[in-house]
């Protein structure tokens, strides 16, 4: 059962600190666009992204890419299998050069080909190959956020899923990264992205979900909700 | 005459590097302070002995030895890494004193108490520069040298060394990027095991071949460590070569003589408090 | 590394350990190969030498041993063990089987005193035979008085087992080792100008050291240096430089054998042998260090305690016999060994001495203060009990030294020149003890 290459996310429940926190949530993401995944704080979006990326464990439901459940699987993996996380916070490995940090995650290419992945992602974000030999954590907010990106792409990932991109970053960078993100869905890529900037996550998606308190309470063309963005507020209240 | 007491201190100072090297790159890939690290050096250098004894060609009984350590500390990772994984810094520290009394009551119940030395050919070829040297002892500074700057390379080139460094930094972000942690766990384990094993062949062959003796020699090694600040291979090269020089070189003055013994306490002390001034310390936080 | 998953490195792991665990254990049955025994096991002549297994009530036997922390005396016990088998086996006390066992005080004195409490409170024991302790003699006594048993003792090493009332040792304890190496020395016209290193430990090192310049200033020789280490030692190089500068024509070293060994390597390694004459008390003469310390050391000196391990003599045969026949295979066969045997069978003939029905503590403990003037090719003179707070009795030694790698006789008997022993010597006269 082929899916046609989407990623589809059925009733995944989460458990953290010993209450479910995510009670059964519906997700399909499609190859080669962009899947908006809004909420207010707390609203466990960023668990179901743990619980995507492998690190956290999903009580029940399933993630299905080609028909096989990725629930359970090592966060390894889960990267084979196509599907790449950044976490919040622009996470970077904060000790180790840009150029390290990027052939950390070549690893799981075939070594002849992991020159060849990083060159593309430098090609992406052209800013980050003067800063090859800096140490990560010496780097601002928004360049450690294009390498976190960066590093989610060497592996030639199926879906990108990224969380809060623009979270502390100045509006500039985010204009900076607006484009990169279509890039990257136009080459093919299933992007869900997590943003608490409503509006520059509906202007690049083209579906958007809204989760509050572990339940999907909106699920509508991105469009829609440009249009009509108080029925976010109205979902959010309600729950 | 000081020059002999600086070469012995430099031979001696390379071994507690080279040790410490081995424990370090353990702690950076899984957080872990072994303290069976002794241990594993004295079963190495007993099981060495016991197989000379038994004739076998020295050159493999050593190898079976350093093999025996890697395997030993690899079997540990192996059983406890998963538990490990779960506790804090100072309860992985002290699970692996476990693992030092285990090894430690297996060598007391195998071999008495009779005299042993580790007896090279190398021995017995010296020269003299105002001191006598032996090739043994060139061999020690050549290879903990050459494995500290090897082990270096291997960190910061191989693709598995990268591995390590990215746990090192951040575990779960590492793991994130597809890094196999377990696997990359294991191969720490197994890297530090030959580089105990063979710092504890060397060892005993320049100190006693003594397993309770051999087991404690893993306190002046986590002296050189802390130097290294729980991060810097360099730092603790240096650090263990500071700690050798200055033992023996206070050890020939009458007046400091006494205190000789308690060189890596007072290293180790002096740059903690050094790096207190400065705000920057504690095992969680070097992390 | 794609290569090793966690599954094949586990069993990779166990399989070399596995390999490497059994490798040692052949080697552990080769190792303890030493001079054998000539004398079948039903031709030993042990106890009444009946060839019939003793099965009457038996007689209960303790000792207390350091077995573990990082020293291991148990061989004393071992081979007392082993005779006491071997008297079983021959009629036993008059048809009576000893019931022998020892415990091990793992090196702490607060468990030796727990252990001698036990066996002073427990009136089945009669008495204590083949002890081997590195500690808690002191203690041990205060117990053994109060509930007035008495211990023949294989092998004490400090102070308080040659003080003690209730415990008489069979060795004669590194003081006179030491002083003996001394007299040795100044027969052979080496003692001009003697270093001494040693243990810097209370009621053992110290008590050793002193024995050494107590003798050295009454026979007017000059001790050039004294240096006692701590045991946990390892530069070795300050000694060695303070050996070169005193002039030193000889060196007596009084630290355990691994300890001596040490010493001696970072010796040769500085090439500093030169031609002073090195010598150590009987905690090296082991039929091993001569390998271990290597061709460099031939003509290195020991003294030895009791006769040479692969001497001729009655006793020395019926050692050697009684180990193959009633002891483990590996159980070291060394001058511990051969003073748990002796003390077992000093305790045999005495006790055969008594009637069968009235074994008590009262009465064995009677006939072990009486034992005296007891004869044996393993000891230079004779051994005795007596009643006194002091215990010396074995004062008289050999020296040995190393050839081709093995330690071979040097010279015979040296009754010890201690003059601490003055008041032993004296008893040993008023009370008829030997001769
Ligand atoms: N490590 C943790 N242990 C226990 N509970 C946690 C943990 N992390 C988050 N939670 C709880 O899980 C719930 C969902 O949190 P989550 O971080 O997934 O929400 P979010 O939608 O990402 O919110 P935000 O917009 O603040 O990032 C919250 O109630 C939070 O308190
Ligand atoms: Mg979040």
């Amino acid at each position: 059962m082929s899916n046609n290459g989407r990623l589809v996310i059925e009733g995944i429940a989460i458990e953290r600190g010993g209450r479910e926190v995510v009670h059964g949530v519906d997700l399909v993401a499609e190859p080669g666009a962009i899947t908006a995944l809004l909420g207010p704080n707390g609203a466990g979006k960023s668990s179901l992204v743990l619980a995507l990326a492998g690190t956290i464990k999903a009580s029940r439901g399933s993630v299905r890419l080609d028909g096989a459940d990725l629930v359970g699987k090592s966060p390894t993996a889960i990267r084979t299998a196509g599907i790449a996380t950044v976490p919040e916070g622009h996470r970077v490995l904060k000790d180790m050069t840009v150029a390290d940090n990027l052939r950390v995650a070549s690893l799981l290419v075939p070594r002849i080909e992991r020159p060849a992945a990083v060159d593309r992602v430098e090609s992406l974000f052209e800013e980050l190959t003067p800063l090859r030999g800096r140490l990560a954590g010496s780097l601002s907010g928004g360049q450690q956020q294009m390498l976190a990106i960066g590093q989610a792409l060497v592996s030639q990932p199926r879906y990108l899923v990224v969380d809060e991109m623009s979270l502390g970053l100045a509006p500039i960078i985010v204009r900076r990264l607006v484009p990169a993100l279509r890039r990257i869905a136009a080459a093919g890529v299933g992007v869900i992205l997590i943003e608490q900037f409503t509006q520059v996550a509906l202007d690049l998606a083209s579906d958007a979900y809204a989760m509050a308190q572990g339940r999907v309470v909106v699920h509508a063309p991105a469009a829609e909700l440009r249009e009509a963005p108080e029925r976010l507020e109205q979902a959010y209240r309600l729950a | 005459m000081i020059l002999p007491f600086i070469v012995a201190g430099l031979v001696l100072g390379s071994l507690f590097a080279l040790s410490g090297v081995g424990m370090l790159v353990l702690y950076r890939t899984t957080g872990v302070l072994n303290f069976g690290y002794g241990a594993l050096g004295a079963a190495s250098a007993m099981l060495a002995w016991q197989l000379v004894e038994l004739r076998l060609q020295p050159v493999l009984a050593y190898a079976i030895g350093i093999l025996a350590a890697t395997a030993l500390s690899l079997l540990f990772g192996f059983l406890a890494g998963p538990f490990l994984a779960t506790v804090n810094t100072l309860t992985k520290a002290t699970a692996t004193l476990g693992l030092a009394l285990f090894i430690l009551g297996i060598m007391l119940f195998m071999w008495d108490d009779k005299a042993r030395t580790l007896r090279l050919p190398t021995d017995t070829i010296g020269f003299s520069i105002g001191t006598r040297i032996t090739v043994t002892q060139l061999i020690c500074l050549a290879l903990a040298t050459a494995i500290v700057i090897a082990t270096s390379i291997y960190l910061q080139r191989s693709p598995t060394g990268t591995a390590m460094r990215a746990l090192a930094s951040d575990r779960e972000l590492a793991s994130m990027l597809g890094i196999r942690v377990r696997r990359v766990e294991l191969l720490a384990w197994a890297v530090s095991g030959a580089l105990g094993g063979i710092s504890g062949l060397l060892l005993s062959s320049q100190t006693r071949l003594e397993p309770v003796f051999l087991t404690f020699i893993v306190i002046p090694v986590l002296a050189a460590v802390v130097v290294g600040r729980f991060r810097s291979l360099v730092g603790t090269l240096v650090g263990g070569l500071v700690i050798g020089v200055v033992q023996a070189v206070s050890s020939a003055f009458p007046s400091t003589s006494p205190f000789s013994n308690a060189t890596p306490f007072v290293v180790a002390t002096l740059v903690i408090l050094y790096l207190q001034r400065r705000k920057v310390v504690t095992i969680e936080v070097a992390r | 590394m794609s290569a090793i998953t966690a599954k094949s490195a586990l069993a990779l792991a166990t399989g070399i350990l596995l390999a490497a665990t059994l490798s040692a254990c052949v080697a552990d049955e080769g190792g303890g190969a030493n001079a054998g025994g000539n004398t079948s096991k039903d031709e030993l002549q042990c106890g009444l030498a009946t060839g019939e297994p003793a099965t009457g009530d038996p007689i209960k036997v303790g000792a207390i041993a350091t077995a573990s922390g990082g020293v291991d005396f148990s061989s004393a016990p071992k081979a007392a063990a082993a005779y006491f088998d071997c008297v079983n086996e021959n009629g036993g006390i008059n048809g009576r089987p000893i019931d022998y066992s020892y415990q091990d005080d793992a090196l702490d004195p607060t468990k030796t005193a727990q252990l001698a409490a036990g066996y002073a409170a427990d009136d089945s024991v009669v008495g204590l035979v083949g002890d081997a302790t590195f500690i808690g003699c002191d203690v041990a006594n205060a117990e053994y008085a109060k509930a007035d048993l008495y211990s023949i003792t294989g092998v004490g090493v400090p102070q308080a087992c040659f003080t003690s009332s209730n415990i008489a040792p069979v060795n004669a304890g590194p003081r006179q080792s030491a002083i003996q190496l001394l007299q040795w020395l100044e027969q052979e016209g080496k003692a001009d100008a003697v270093f001494q290193v040693g243990l810097n430990t209370q009621g053992n090192g110290d008590w050793v050291a002193a024995g050494i310049l107590e003798y050295a200033e009454a026979n007017g020789i000059n001790i050039v240096g004294t240096e006692l280490t701590d045991p946990t030692e390892t530069n070795w190089l300050p000694l060695i430089q303070k050996i070169k500068d005193s002039g030193a024509t000889s060196v007596i070293i009084v630290d355990p054998g691994p300890i001596t060994a040490a010493i001696l390597a970072a010796v040769e390694q500085q090439d500093a042998r030169g031609d002073i004459i090195w010598t150590c008390t009987a905690s090296c003469y082991d039929a091993q260090f001569g390998s271990q310390i290597g061709a460099y050391w031939e003509g290195f000196v020991a003294n030895s305690e009791l006769q040479l391990v692969d001497a001729d003599g009655e006793d020395n045969e019926l050692w050697k016999s009684v180990m193959d026949a009633y002891a483990a295979g590996d159980a070291p066969r060394d001058t511990f060994s051969q003073a748990g045997f002796l003390a077992a069978k000093m305790f045999t003939t005495a006790v055969l001495e008594l009637d069968p029905e009235n074994i008590t503590r009262e009465s064995v403990s009677q006939a072990m203060l009486g034992i005296k003037n007891a004869e044996s090719d393993l000891l230079c003179r004779p051994w005795y009990y007596g009643e006194a707070d002091e215990h010396n009795a074995n004062h008289s030694t050999r020296t040995a030294e190393i050839t081709d790698g093995v330690f071979t006789k040097l010279t015979d008997c040296i009754d010890s020149g201690d003059p601490a022993l003055a008041s032993i010597l004296e008893n040993e006269q008023s009370l008829g003890l030997v001769g």
